[in-house]
């Protein structure tokens, strides 16, 4: 393989990465070419000290979704950078899938409740409609805005509580690129 | 050796090379394939890595002799980053060597 093909090979391997990040990516491999021929290295040689333009490209779209993830709070950015660090050979994250999948549903299903809780004074007027008396009327209010209120408090705390865990499971996917720190974290 | 192993290595020893002085991308390829055995494109998503968490900025360098070079200058938060892991590697590497005394004493004796 020359040299024109890695960079081409690279790019093409570079899926959903902006235009802009690519160009920046395949630069910095124009210019180590470049300062390898001015030492006078070959082509051939360059290429094959460089490694695997799958595995490098791999590399940087894991890095990419997990910035994406932590900038935009993003789920599908999660999920995606999780499973490409899987294809990295990160296989202790296997282990974190089933966690994941568990955390992410809670968070959903809380959304889901808080929502409900908020719209039921809608309900309440619905009561009013129905003919109903004054006084039940105003029971059912008073017991709907309490449940909106509840509702608007677990939405809030629903919201703290994925950023939170948003944050630490970044942290944690960070953390596997540096494995010496997993090595030594019972030292 | 381990992929994730590698990585983590591979990311102190271009923190700990640019402590001193900013250096340029092929000069850290060449000064670490100088000591062991790496697939060279694997640092350039490295140091990409550690400038956008900021622990790296850089700069363009046009040079007399040769192709311009991009630059990678510590940051504070790098250097303090720098430090952290030399302090884990630290550790690791007393274990492992430990280890490895305590295997040969044990085959000798």
């Amino acid at each position: 393989m020359m040299k024109d093909e890695f960079l081409k090979k690279l790019r093409s391997h570079l899926v959903k990465i902006p235009e802009k990040e690519k160009q920046e990516i395949l630069s910095d491999y124009v210019e180590h070419f470049q300062h390898g021929f001015h030492k006078g290295r070959t082509e051939e040689e360059m290429v094959r000290t460089l490694g695997d333009p799958r595995k490098i490209a791999r590399e940087l779209i894991a890095d990419y979704h997990l910035e994406r993830a932590q900038e935009n709070q993003s789920f599908v950015s999660l999920f995606r950078a999780t499973f490409t660090f899987l294809g990295l050979g990160f296989f202790n994250l296997v282990f974190m899938l089933g966690p994941l999948i568990i955390v992410l549903s809670v968070i959903f299903s809380m959304y889901v409740t808080s929502l409900i809780l908020l719209i039921t004074p809608l309900f309440a007027i619905e009561a009013l409609l129905m003919e109903s008396s004054l006084l039940e009327f105003l029971l059912r209010l008073l017991t709907s805005l309490i449940g909106a209120g509840v509702g608007l408090l677990l939405g809030m705390g629903t919201v703290r509580f994925s950023r939170t865990f948003f944050g630490w499971f970044i942290r944690y996917l960070k953390s596997n690129l540096n494995i010496i720190k997993g090595v030594n974290k019972h030292a | 050796m381990n992929v994730q192993f590698k990585k983590g290595v591979l990311t102190l020893c271009v923190l700990v090379l640019t402590l001193k002085k900013d250096r340029y991308g092929y000069e850290l390829v060449d000064h670490i394939s100088e000591k062991f055995l790496i697939a060279e494109g694997t640092i350039y998503p490295i140091l990409r890595r550690l400038t956008k968490d900021g622990y790296f900025t850089t700069y363009l360098s046009e040079s007399k002799e040769g192709p311009p070079r991009k630059y990678y200058q510590l940051t504070e938060a790098g250097k303090l980053y720098a430090e952290e892991l030399i302090g884990e590697w630290e550790t690791f590497n007393k274990g492992v060597d430990q280890l490895i005394k305590e295997g040969l004493d044990h085959d000798e004796g």
